[in-house]
């Protein structure tokens, strides 16, 4: 299904040959600064989201998020920096092929969910024959045929949640924002939603999420960013950050871990519960030395070694 | 067009959504109720003036002569009055049939008159007087002389002429009805259409679905939408159920009930009927932008009511009375009385064309000014959800 999705991209105009025409743009952020009196809302941020890529956009409450993705749809004044869709400032042009899940969910609660999206479908310069279409198509997708003709209010807190997710979709957008998709929604319902976002990522568009769930980033997203305090701090591939993280990760479940340690240059302990410890060590620790001069009468029950996981990565970023 | 294109469709949404709306439904039986009470009643009571009916019960002969005579006396009364007879068979029967209000009196005989207790003071006198009429005749046969004696007796000794009003003035008075009828209805248009822009900006708000919208439409897209589409369902509304009513009281009460209006009295109603429902639209879209709550709105929007309602009763009762008075002069140059005070001037033809132009244009460029300022508290009030919102501080952070 990923086959036609390139490993690596350099920019937008290498997908012109590989995805419909329509479907080629980058965003980027460059140097967004915003201020609300006293506090710093963002502070520099900058990140680039490509097509056919998924990023997670990860930080702390309060981090910037929220703020980041409102600039990318002109929603609030920056103070400084710029919004690029292909390298030209995204005008009201762009916004209308772009698809956004704010923060705040909401749609009519006394309109029919159908005649919201097609409403929302044709906002966004459909005509009337496809943006109903699409409603139904997309209605169907996520389970709601049935409920079409419903008020919004009548639905439950999930269908709501599905409402909300096809009007962003409906248009087919190139590039979907969507903040904290996955609050609120219980496993089957986070795992449909991760779906549809594959799907969409695989057609070619750039996708921008925010979650907390570090576990649900790190299997689904291609790239994340990590914010703090209105600035990226870490961004790039998922898995290239971790080949590139100068710490990796030793469970070990051993009668002397003291012992191990004192053996690895710069080890120091996470965690430890019982014999059972974590310890975070230098990349460039030879982890076979490690094992071979271990004294005998060390009996270890358990060992791995293994690169940091994105929330390891993340509790790193944002400590430092 | 791609410019408008969003309007249209804010426009078609409202006008669907809101067109088909419970609320909606309910709103035109309430106007139907309120202004043909308003039409109606004043007509009603005045049925008073109408023709009234005497009935007069009659037990043997006798009383004919008598209520000839009576026939003759009411018959040139103002307001009309006819006299309807009801034999009886015997004086029990009649004397029973005026206690229980059956006939308002009774002639035995032409001898006895049985008054009850609801019997007027009118049918006493009357019957007495045709009765006395009657036998003075009988006494002094016909002649000259009787006919002069019947009429000092008739009660009418002076000639009796009414006096109308001028046709002109007549038609200035039934103008002023129609102006302040106008004003009436205007201010009703301008709350109760002012009411839904409030609640539906606050709506938006409060549902969080403005932000969805924000993200591909630019917030004067939204307001433009939204107080057009609202503005045709309310002019819809008055303006057909105002003309529904008076067609009505055309044909059921005939045509000099309702005053004709000539074409640019009609004209300068219209437009300060749009004027005045835009300038108070695009406040009311402010304030709901501020309001965390639709409860919160109403609070909010207080004290815009209060200076369309200052701005009403002024046009009512002070420019109506003292149409060129300094202070009507001014009025029609500030924006938000002069919807009120603009029509009731041009009515009794104490504003010159070139003053009204004048406001026309105070009027517009207040608009205009109003727009940006609505435009920036909106922008700075709709994503504050925590509270009601500082209109100042809302437009100082205007976000977009």
């Amino acid at each position: 299904m990923r086959t036609t999705r390139p490993e690596q991209v350099s920019g937008g105009s290498r997908y012109a040959a590989w995805s419909p025409a329509t479907l080629v743009g980058v965003l980027a952020l460059d140097g967004l600064k915003k201020r609300y009196g006293d506090v710093v809302a963002l502070d520099g941020c900058g990140l680039r989201v490509r097509p056919g890529r998924m990023v997670g956009f990860l930080g702390p409450n309060g981090a910037g998020k929220t703020s980041a993705m409102r600039a990318v749809f002109g929603l609030l004044r920056l103070d400084a920096g710029t919004v690029l869709w292909n390298d030209r400032p995204v005008s009201r042009a762009e916004h209308r092929r772009f698809g956004y899940m704010p923060e705040t969910r909401g749609l009519y609660p006394r309109m029919k969910v159908r005649d919201q999206i097609v409403y929302l479908g044709r906002l966004h310069h459909m005509d009337k024959a496809s943006a109903s279409e699409a409603a139904d198509r997309w209605l169907s997708r996520v389970g709601l045929q049935d409920r079409v003709g419903a008020r919004l209010e009548e639905l439950s807190h999930g269908n709501q949640q599905r409402a909300q997710l096809v009007a962003a979709l409906v248009h087919d957008p190139e590039l979907l924002v969507l903040d904290e998709p996955f609050s609120g929604l219980d496993p089957l319902g986070v795992e449909e939603m991760a779906g549809i976002l594959r799907q969409r990522s695989d057609e070619g568009a750039a996708v921008l999420f925010s979650s907390h769930q570090l576990d649900l980033v790190e299997g689904l997203c291609d790239d994340v960013a990590i914010i703090n305090r209105g600035r990226v701090v870490l961004e790039g591939a998922v898995r290239s950050l971790k080949d590139r993280s100068t710490q990796r990760r030793l469970d070990i479940d051993a009668d002397a871990p003291l012992r191990v340690v004192r053996r690895i240059e710069g080890a120091r302990i996470l965690h430890s519960r019982g014999t059972r410890h974590t310890l975070v060590i230098p990349a460039d620790t030879n982890v076979q030395q490690v094992i071979g001069s271990l004294p005998e009468g060390v009996v270890i029950r358990e060992f791995s070694y293994r690169p940091p996981t994105l929330s390891d990565l993340f509790k790193e970023a944002v400590r430092a | 067009m791609s410019i408008l294109r969003p309007v249209a469709l804010v426009t078609l949404r409202e006008l669907r959504e809101r067109g088909l709306s419970k609320s909606y439904l309910i709103s035109w039986i309430v106007l139907v109720v309120l202004i043909g009470a308003g039409f109606i009643v004043p007509r009603l009571l005045d049925g008073g003036n109408g023709e009234r009916t005497y009935r007069i019960g009659t037990v043997g002969p006798g009383a004919g002569g008598t209520l000839t005579e009576a026939r003759g006396m009411v018959a040139g009364s103002l307001p009309p009055a006819r006299i309807e007879t009801e034999p009886f068979a015997d004086r029990e029967t009649a004397l029973r049939a005026v206690a229980d209000e059956a006939v308002d009196a009774a002639l035995v005989n032409g001898q006895e008159l049985v008054v009850g207790e609801s019997t007027q003071d009118g049918v006493r006198i009357l019957l007495q007087q045709a009765a006395t009429s009657y036998r003075v005749g009988e006494l002094i046969g016909s002649g000259e002389a009787s006919e002069q004696v019947l009429e000092l007796l008739s009660g009418n000794p002076l000639h009796v002429t009414e006096a109308v009003p001028e046709a002109g003035e007549e038609a200035r008075d039934r103008q002023f009805l129609v102006a302040q009828a106008a004003l009436v209805l205007l201010f009703m248009a301008i709350m109760m259409t002012g009411s839904w822009v409030l609640l539906g900006v606050t709506e938006e708000k409060t549902s969080r679905v403005v932000e969805v919208l924000l993200s591909t439409v630019r917030p004067w897209h939204l307001l433009a939408g939204k107080i057009l589409g609202i503005g045709i369902l309310g002019l819809l509304q008055f303006s057909v159920v105002v003309s529904g009513i008076m067609l009505g009281i055309r044909l059921v009460f005939g045509t000099d009930l309702i005053p004709e209006l000539d074409g640019p009295l009609l004209a300068t109603l219209v437009v300060w009927f749009v004027l005045g429902y835009v300038v108070y639209a695009v406040g009311y879209a402010a304030v709901g932008a501020v309001a965390s709550r639709p409860e919160d709105a109403q609070n909010a929007s207080f004290p815009m009511t209060m200076v369309s309602l200052v701005g009403y009763l002024l046009g009512l009762f002070y420019v109506s009375g003292n149409p060129d008075s300094t202070l009507s002069v001014v009025l029609t140059l500030v924006p938000l009385t002069a919807p009120f005070v603009v029509p009731v001037r041009a009515v009794s033809d104490s504003i010159g064309l070139w003053e009204q132009l004048a406001a026309v244009v105070v009027m517009l460029g207040f608009a205009a000014w109003l727009v940006r300022v609505a435009g920036r508290v909106y922008a700075g009030g709709v994503f504050k959800h925590r509270s009601r919102v500082k209109l100042r501080e809302a437009f100082r952070s205007a976000e977009f």
